[in-house]
């Protein structure tokens, strides 16, 4: 068993090790050099200008058509009527503004429009329900944990996510069994006094255990 | 006798009398593309033409709102840069940013007729560089009548002239002829849980998310998201581990190209729900936004090892909508799995997705798995996994939520659940719930709302309810709070309780607390142990520290009976 599993690490290692490769001979091998924005010779821009000010300098420098003056200032909402909250206020332009086709149309399928859906599917396309426009990050996710099959009580509620959901780390938090067996299965074999597994107490911890600790255990 | 007319006045007339009649089938007016800047009252809307545009008291002016209407104004007052339209539906309430048009007659419009136009007044610029690569477009050389090119920009820098069009016969550069560009982030986190029964674990991360657009001149992408993670268990084992959740090169998939090539360790874009990927993918998109799609390569277990290489897959996924706007969407797709070169799962996922321009988002995922002499599931088709919501969301601050969710354990070969799961639980294990959550808010900014949840598995039934509102100064000054009460009827527990939350700006940051009380009956026990009354306090404060830096702390301390538990983190965060 150690052995496959060391396997299967050397085996990650060495597609990790392959890409790496791969990335440094395409740099190598690029097919051309890198060309900057340029204002003429027949190129254009993705975010169109014909409604912006005459005076380029107002927004590019000089000397560099990818490069925007200190003092940019662009009210989104006021321009636009689309007003940018949060995190979405200090994106560049060209995050939304690209090659994908016109932002309109991303932008009416919500999150998922330009956000890959990294719950892989299992959570629904309503990303709004738990998080905001700020941060990834959902402070308040215990508190929505009350609505479900098993309310977080006693030590569970201080358990971090992946001690139940194991895909917590690659963001899959699948439903998982409540029943006690399901992750304390294991907890319940190393116990010797007394034998649980030989005194056939392999299921229904609940008859001697509360959810809220696993000690003390109460006779019935 | 009349004398011969001079070869060139007729040539002269024929140029000069179709000229003079296409000239004379020019419009009279000159649409000038506008926006709304300001609608202080209804009917009424400050425009971002004036004066330097040639617009004029009287002139007639159409707005074009989001929603498909089409207003009819006429412009009453012009400042320099501005000018202010009344309506003629003097209701109309209209947001800032609104497209339209204002008609300025074509003979105010022509050099002379006014004033000269004042340039605006822009940052001097640097001197530029040497003049770049060559300028292809040979255009007339200088007009000694018109104005130089200002400091800072030499005609020989890009081949434009006085007198060429500022954007005519540009294009978008492709994405390979892009400069490369890196966005993303670098992050660390810890987390430390602890309870007076030496219950304690804890993790750190340092990790990188990031982007780069045309790293090495294909034009292609190259996603990386990677951290390492020190983790230590409940047990006190560490498990130091670098883990890669994305490396992923994709090439293809813009307005220039169709097809789409994507490999590396990836998450399918058109069916993420077959999971992350080592492998292939590959994907085309027909002019009528049509998408076809496949991959292959291997599953990493979705766990905190990602280990790889046990699971392989191959994948082809089809998804159609309705208008290349994609306001209807269907997909399917079909996985085949192998583990250890074993046939494993047969794998259907069918979505739909609706949005209709009211507001309304409904979607609908569900797997389906086929069985072949599996020996604790019935030959045919089962419904493994659904998922499905109805969202309405107002501008007003007020909506409804309905969700469904559907889940029965698969028999697969596959190691995907950290879970020991027993035949008969493989057998007869199913949860169905239904949630409905509606929230409102008042002119005042008071939000109210309520939430509800019921759901059945296999041994028991239960519900949830949870109502409360939301309000600024409610119980502390500057801060907005919240009170809620909720009723929980769980799989082992039955919790009543309230929660009290306020969140704010506070230590240069903002600081969001809750307290929770709840008492908690457990089914099933004897009267001495059954009931006992929980209380949690928590909070989280987060600031800006520099630029793009981003600091968040949390703490939360749970106690329930004669025990208390502790748990404290951080997350700081630079984005690029």
């Amino acid at each position: 068993m150690a052995s496959t599993q060391r396997k299967i690490r050397w085996t990650s290692t060495a597609l990790v090790c392959g890409w790496l490769l791969a990335i440094v001979a395409c740099s190598v091998s690029s097919p051309q050099g890198r060309e900057l924005h340029r204002w003429w010779a027949g190129f254009g821009m993705v975010v169109k200008h014909d409604s912006f000010p005459a005076d380029c300098k107002l927004c590019h420098l000089g000397e560099s058509w990818n490069d925007i003056v200190e003092t940019f200032e662009f009210d989104h909402e006021k321009s636009t009527g689309v007003a940018l909250n949060g995190a979405h206020g200090q994106a560049k332009c060209l995050r939304c503004h690209n090659d994908r086709g016109p932002v309109a149309v991303f932008a009416n399928k919500g999150c998922a429009g330009c956000h890959e859906d990294v719950h892989y599917g299992e959570l629904g396309k309503d990303c709004a329900s738990c998080h905001d426009e700020n941060a990834f990050h959902v402070p308040n996710a215990r508190v929505r944990h009350l609505h479900g099959r098993f309310p977080l009580t006693g030590a569970h509620m201080q358990v971090a996510c992946h001690r139940c959901h194991s895909g917590a780390f690659v963001r899959n938090f699948r439903p998982t069994d409540p029943n006690c067996e399901s992750c304390h299965f294991n907890d319940a074999a190393g116990v010797n006094n007394p034998p649980h597994i030989n005194l056939g107490w392999v299921d229904r911890c609940d008859r001697c255990h509360i959810p809220t600790s696993w000690r003390p255990a109460v006779v019935r | 006798m009349l004398r011969p007319v001079p070869n060139h006045l007729t040539l002269l007339a024929m140029l000069t009398i179709p000229a003079v009649a296409v000239r004379a089938q020019q419009p009279v007016f000159e649409k000038l593309e506008i926006r709304v800047t300001a609608a202080p009252t209804a009917g009424i809307v400050t425009i971002d033409r004036g004066e330097r545009d040639r617009v004029a008291a009287g002139d007639k002016v159409v707005l074009l709102p989001r929603n498909g209407d089409i207003l009819h104004g006429t412009v009453t007052k012009v400042g320099s840069r501005s000018a202010t339209v009344e309506l003629v539906d003097r209701s109309a309430q209209l947001r800032r940013g609104v497209r339209g048009e204002v008609l300025v007659p074509r003979q105010r419009r022509r050099p002379g007729a006014n004033a000269p136009v004042p340039v605006p007044e822009g940052p001097k610029a640097t001197k530029p560089k040497q003049p770049a690569t060559g300028a292809e477009a040979g255009q007339p050389t200088t007009n000694p009548t018109r104005r130089r090119p200002r400091q800072g920009r030499t005609p020989r820098e890009d081949g434009w002239r006085p007198g060429m069009p500022l954007l005519a016969g540009s294009r978008p550069l492709e994405p390979r002829e892009r400069a490369s560009r890196t966005t993303g982030r670098i992050y660390t986190a810890g987390d430390l849980r602890r309870t007076l029964d030496s219950f304690d674990q804890s993790f750190a991360r340092l990790g990188t998310d990031f982007e780069v657009e045309n790293p090495v001149g294909y034009g292609g992408t190259l996603r990386v998201h990677a951290e390492f993670t020190y983790l230590t268990e409940t047990t006190g084992n560490t498990d130091p581990d670098l883990r890669v959740f994305e490396l992923a090169y994709e090439i293809g998939g813009t307005r220039y190209d169709p097809m789409r090539w994507q490999f590396g360790r990836l998450l399918p874009r058109d069916m993420p729900e077959f999971g992350l990927l080592d492998g292939v993918e590959w994907g085309y998109r027909f002019a009528d936004g049509h998408r076809i799609g496949a991959s292959f390569g291997a599953l990493p277990e979705l766990d905190e090892d990602l280990d790889t290489g046990a699971d392989m897959q191959l994948a082809a996924w089809y998804l159609w909508p309705d208008t290349i706007a994609e306001r209807l969407t269907f997909g399917v797709g079909y996985q085949k799995t192998w583990h250890h070169l074993r046939a494993d799962r047969d794998l259907v996922v069918g979505k739909v997705r609706y949005l209709p321009s009211d507001g309304w988002d409904i979607a609908a995922t569900t797997w389906v798995d086929f069985y072949y002499g599996s020996d604790t599931k019935r030959d045919g088709p089962e419904l493994t996994r659904a998922r499905a919501h109805a969202t309405r969301r107002w501008d007003g601050g007020s909506g409804l939520e309905f969700t469904y969710d559907h889940e029965e354990y698969p028999d697969q070969r596959r190691t995907e659940f950290l879970q020991t799961i027993q035949p008969a639980t493989l057998l007869d294990a199913h949860q169905d719930r239904f949630g409905a959550h509606a929230f409102t808010t008042s002119s005042s900014g008071t939000r109210w709302f309520a939430r509800g949840t019921a759901w059945t598995d296999q041994d028991r039934t239960g519900a949830t309810a949870e109502a409360g509102l939301l309000a600024d100064d409610l119980l502390v000054n500057d801060m907005r709070s919240g009170l809620a009460g909720f009723l929980v009827h769980g799989a082992h527990s039955t919790l009543l309780g309230g929660r009290i939350d306020h969140g704010g700006q506070a230590f240069d940051g903002r600081l969001d607390a809750l307290l929770e009380i709840a008492f908690v009956h457990h089914e099933g026990f004897p009267d001495n142990a059954d009931d006992l009354i929980q209380y949690r306090l928590a909070g989280h404060w987060s600031r800006n520290v520099g630029e793009r830096w981003n600091l968040l702390c949390y703490g939360d301390a749970t106690l329930w009976d004669t025990e208390l538990s502790l748990g404290l983190g951080f997350y700081l965060q630079r984005t690029f």
